[in-house]
């Protein structure tokens, strides 16, 4: 879902107030919002990669903050500014697979070392935020976000209901510090957020009520069940948009 | 402990030296019938100085004979005379060193007209004695040749040093380091002098010294000089002159900190009327958070139920480096957060014990160098002296190095070529056999403790009895005489000192000479000593698998080592073909993986180094890009490392594990010992550590893998972590998922990952292959 630019501007504002009075600090050179760059289009080579004809303007907005390249989310996460590198941005999609839209219709937004949060660029799914771990065997494609907004918001209530919290020693906000399994610690201690909003991993013990969350947001489960076969035909197509992009 | 270390120093040098390994393996049940005599030069057998023909008329008069020749700026002497014009030259030999690269040119004045000059240049082996062959000839089959005596000398003094600069400057000491100087003939080292003081030597490989036992707050002069092989030194000392930094403040009556190699344990009272948590500095950044009681202690070093001001608070700082100064703070915290006192203390982390001080192997392998180039036979350690009988007629070129009378034989066999037993009888192995115990040499006698049955790691008894290592200078040789573990850890400097170590081994049956010493031993001692393994095995990458046929040897122990080495080879060769990737494999890469097979079979059977691999099993071998060509190449380079250092041997040798990993789905075998998946973040117990902070576009690697059941600390150590940039972390996940699913690796099934650090490095991709009772296959293929 897009959210309107007003309601994407509040959610995000309250992520910032509520992140720099948990302690972190906030560039300078981003505190505030700054809708003047908000129209800043995305480059040309958005449009090629991810084969859209338009981007929304939600994105071309978040972009133009300077939010990038920093640890400004939950877990170390950083906004990955607009792709440069076909090669590099299409490898991060390298494990989205079984999802109920074409795998190169969505952009990388977040990294979380680990787990990629990508953005819908086009269809009924537009708008959504979608996660996926780096990991051999977790197959864990779901949908992290309806809306861009929404993301902001659960953050933002993660701090305020304090399963995140800022810690000195990395200067990071951490979901879960100090408990053996944050996802756990989500569901029971923060029954009104919603688990997968947040960058962390699911463990195995919970892959039943992951399935359970892929099967609700349209997964294709039987792609999920073949894992690894499934990703070797994504990584086949990616390797031929790679080829085509650069021919 | 000492024991096991000078065996991993003897092992590694083995493997350093096996660079330069030209020579065939030699069989040890063949070895006692193979007794090499020494290779005939151009002048062999010449009873006459001079055997010229009349319708040659070889003629040499530079240099003259008994002249003193010094060596020019390109470290060169000029060779020519005057020959018939109808006649040609064959070449100009002084030892190894040849050359047919004349230049004829009109006659000379005075000299009649059938004749024309002739000149060449070459660089002499070394200075002192030498003897030039020249031979000419004219057909049909008339030949002449002349062996031409004269001395070299080199009056060149080296350039001076550049960029000397002094840091890490401590209250005691400071680290001094300067660029290469260069000479004509070739640096013997540096030497560096503090205040004036008795000159330090450097080996030339060694730019930097770390000067220590000074007093605070005083200010100091050092200079360097450049050696050169002759020993002439560069005509003006670089200097620069520092100031040791003021005395640490006393340390802090509340804290005491207990420094130690790799870490240091912080000990302070605490306040539990006040502190409600503490926050820890080191050298002004923070490495950790905790409450009152996490590391409160009571008197007996027991956790305390309740931390009281009878308590203390016992912190453990690592890791840390090596004899480095540090600075540690501490910070109590009020409930509030504000800070209710801050204590801090200095103190330097302790160095580990060298057996043989560095002052000491530096200034052995830097005269040992200059013994070989001034054309000595042997160097004799100053620690050694008394205990070496030096032949008689020796001459004595500078302290400790000599030149026998009579070298005629072993001199036939340096540089050294391969490994074999040589009967030789002359003053150099005479002195070899002398200072050796009876029937045996220093080196066999240390390892008579191993048990004879079976194949064993070879562990040495460092001894004080002679070790002699030979020690080649660009070609010239000379022995060195030092203590066992003196020797062995000067051998270990080959490398950096840009020379090429052999070991010698004195029995009561010859002396072998060999670059790999294990390989020598089995020749010498067949039976009495266990020796196998990849590494000692013959085969190479130049072996054709399809016709080799000794698969099977040594009862069969090998055989599947032996397929995973030919799959790896190759597998890297096909694939350096077909994408023309800059790889070939030469003596050291071979040699590492070799070493590699060896240490992952021997994981593989929880057995005694080396142990031959079982059968079904799947191999993965991480490149510098993954199996679809996507980067990966600090990952690769981790992986590589965290096993096996450097490309060498497990560092820590508790690694040697890693090369054996089983899957674990989904990380179930970390999870079920309560470890979260980014347990490097998120565990106290192992925080802070390599990736704590790291910045925006950088991932914490680990290995080994999570998805294994070596994870975090399963294995008995802590996986090895490191920032990587997170462009190669999603191609390294794929890499592993690729490798899952395409070898058929299940839960639980155990597999092989084998390090190979040139294949990383050439940017090789990764591949996965299975090793069956058929013989090995590719499963995971590389394709774009």
């Amino acid at each position: 879902m897009l959210d309107s630019l007003r309601v994407l501007r509040g959610a995000a504002e309250a992520y910032r107030t509520a992140a720099t009075a948990a302690g972190l600090a906030w560039p300078d050179h981003a505190a505030a919002e700054r809708p003047d760059l908000g129209g800043e289009p995305a480059p040309d080579l958005v449009h090629r990669l991810f084969a859209v004809d338009q981007v929304a303007e939600q994105l071309s907005w978040l972009q133009a903050q300077g939010w990038d390249s920093q640890r400004l989310f939950p877990n170390g996460g950083w906004l990955l500014p607009w792709p440069t590198d076909v090669g590099e941005t299409l490898d991060k999609l390298s494990f989205t697979i079984g999802t109920p839209f074409p795998w190169r219709q969505q952009i990388p937004l977040f990294q979380f070392d680990l787990i990629v949060y990508t953005f819908v660029l086009a269809g009924e799914h537009e708008g959504e935020i979608w996660r996926y771990e780096a990991s051999p065997d977790a197959w864990d494609s779901v949908r992290a976000s309806t809306s861009l907004a929404a993301l902001f918001t659960q953050w933002a209530d993660g701090i305020a209901g304090g399963v995140v919290s800022y810690r000195e020693l990395d200067q990071w906000l951490i979901v879960g510090a100090h408990v053996q399994d944050p996802f756990q610690e989500l569901l029971e201690r923060a029954v009104d957020l919603d688990p997968f909003a947040f960058p962390v991993s699911v463990p195995y013990p919970w892959w039943s009520r992951l399935r359970e969350r892929q099967r609700e947001c349209g997964v294709d489960l039987e792609c999920i069940e073949r894992g690894d076969e499934c990703q070797l035909e994504l990584l086949d197509a990616i390797a031929a948009a790679r080829a085509s992009l650069r021919g | 402990m000492r024991h096991r270390y000078l065996g991993k120093a003897v092992l590694a040098a083995a493997v350093v030296v096996s660079l330069v390994a030209t020579g065939a393996w030699v069989n040890p049940s063949a070895a006692h019938a193979d007794v090499a005599q020494p290779a005939p030069g151009g002048c062999a057998g010449m009873t006459v100085p001079e055997e010229n023909h009349s319708s040659i008329r070889l003629r040499v008069d530079q240099p003259g004979s008994g002249a003193q020749v010094s060596v020019d700026e390109q470290g060169r002497i000029a060779v020519g005379g005057i020959l018939h014009k109808q006649a040609t030259m064959v070449d100009v030999s002084d030892e190894q060193v040849a050359t047919a690269d004349f230049t004829i040119g009109p006659r000379p004045d005075g000299v009649a007209a059938w004749a024309v000059s002739w000149s060449t240049g070459l660089r002499p082996p070394h200075l002192g004695d030498n003897q030039v062959c020249v031979r000419a000839k004219r057909d049909p089959k008339r030949t002449a040749r002349i062996l031409r005596s004269f001395t070299v000398v080199d009056l060149i003094p080296p350039s001076d040093v550049p960029g000397l600069t002094v840091g890490e400057v401590t209250s005691s000491g400071a680290v001094v380091s300067w660029g290469a100087a260069t000479d004509n003939y070739g640096l013997a080292g540096y030497e560096v002098s503090v205040d004036g003081g008795s000159p330090h030597r450097t080996t030339v490989g060694t730019r930097s010294y770390t000067v220590t036992g000074l007093a605070p707050s005083t200010g100091h002069t050092v200079s360097v000089v450049a050696v050169d092989l002759a020993g002439n030194t560069s005509k003006t000392p670089a200097t620069a002159s520092f100031a040791t930094a003021a005395p640490p403040p006393p340390p802090n009556a509340n804290l005491t900190i207990t420094p130690e190699e790799g870490g240091a344990t912080a000990v302070w009272q605490p306040d539990p009327a006040t502190d409600v948590s503490y926050r820890a500095f080191l050298d002004g950044q923070p490495i950790a958070e905790f409450p009152l009681d996490q590391y409160c202690q009571d008197a007996n070093g027991n956790p305390a139920s309740t931390c009281t001001t009878q308590d203390t608070i016992s912190f453990i700082i690592e890791p840390l480096d090596e004899g480095t100064p540090y600075v540690f703070r501490v910070d109590a915290l009020r409930a509030d957060g504000t800070q209710s006192r801050s204590i801090s203390g200095s103190f330097s982390t302790t160095t580990s014990a060298s057996l043989v001080p560095a002052d000491t192997r530096q200034m052995d392998a830097s005269e040992t160098s200059r013994c070989a180039a001034m054309g000595g036979d042997f160097y004799v350690a100053s620690s050694s002296r008394a205990g070496v009988p030096i032949p008689g007629g020796s001459t004595q070129i500078f302290v400790g190095c000599y030149k026998a009378a009579n070298d005629g034989c072993i001199r036939g066999f340096l540089p050294p070529s391969g490994n074999k037993v040589i009967n030789c009888s002359d003053d150099v192995t005479t002195l070899l056999t002398t200072v050796a115990p009876p029937g045996h040499g220093p080196i066999i006698s240390s390892m008579d403790v191993i048990p004879s049955a079976g194949v064993a790691k070879p562990a040495f008894a460092p001894s004080t009895l002679i070790e002699p290592i030979t020690w080649c200078e660009e070609g010239a040789c000379a022995l060195l005489l030092a203590p066992a573990e003196e020797a062995v850890e000067v051998s270990v400097l080959a490398s950096i000192a840009a020379a090429a170590s052999t070991f010698l081994v004195v029995t009561a049956v010859g002396i072998g000479i060999g670059l790999v010493l294990s390989a020598l031993l089995a020749i010498l001692f067949p039976t009495e000593i266990g020796i196998g393994g990849v590494l000692e095995y013959p085969i190479s990458p130049d072996t054709d698998f399809d016709t080799f046929d000794n698969w099977g040897a040594d009862e069969g122990i090998w055989y599947n080592s032996l397929k995973l080495y030919a799959e790896v080879v190759k597998t890297t060769k096909e694939l350096t073909g077909t994408y023309g990737l800059p790889f070939a494999w030469n003596d050291q890469s071979d040699s590492q993986l070799k070493v590699a097979v060896d240490e992952a079979c021997t994981a593989q059977q929880s057995g005694n180094f080396p142990s031959g691999c079982g059968t079904n099993f799947a191999v993965y071998v991480p490149g510098g890009v993954n199996y679809r060509f996507r980067p990966m190449n600090q990952t690769g380079t981790h992986i590589v490392s965290a096993i096996a250092g450097n490309g060498g041997l497990p560092q820590p040798p508790g690694r040697s594990v890693w090369y054996y990993p089983a899957r674990s789905l989904g990380g179930q075998a970390a999870i079920s010992a309560g470890f979260q998946r980014n347990w490097f973040d998120s565990d106290s117990r192992f925080t802070p550590n390599a990736c704590t902070g790291r910045a925006a576009g950088t991932t914490c690697d680990e290995f080994p893998f999570w998805s294994t059941n070596q994870a975090v600390n399963l294995s008995g150590l802590v996986a090895d972590i490191k920032p990587v940039p997170t462009t190669e972390s999603l191609p390294q996940a794929s890499d592993i998922s690729g490798f899952y699913s395409q070898c058929g690796v299940k839960d639980n099934e155990r597999f092989i990952v084998l390090p190979v650090k040139p294949w990383v490095d050439a940017g090789g991709p990764s591949f996965g292959f299975r090793v069956s009772d058929g013989g090995a296959s590719i499963c995971m293929a590389p394709r774009p």
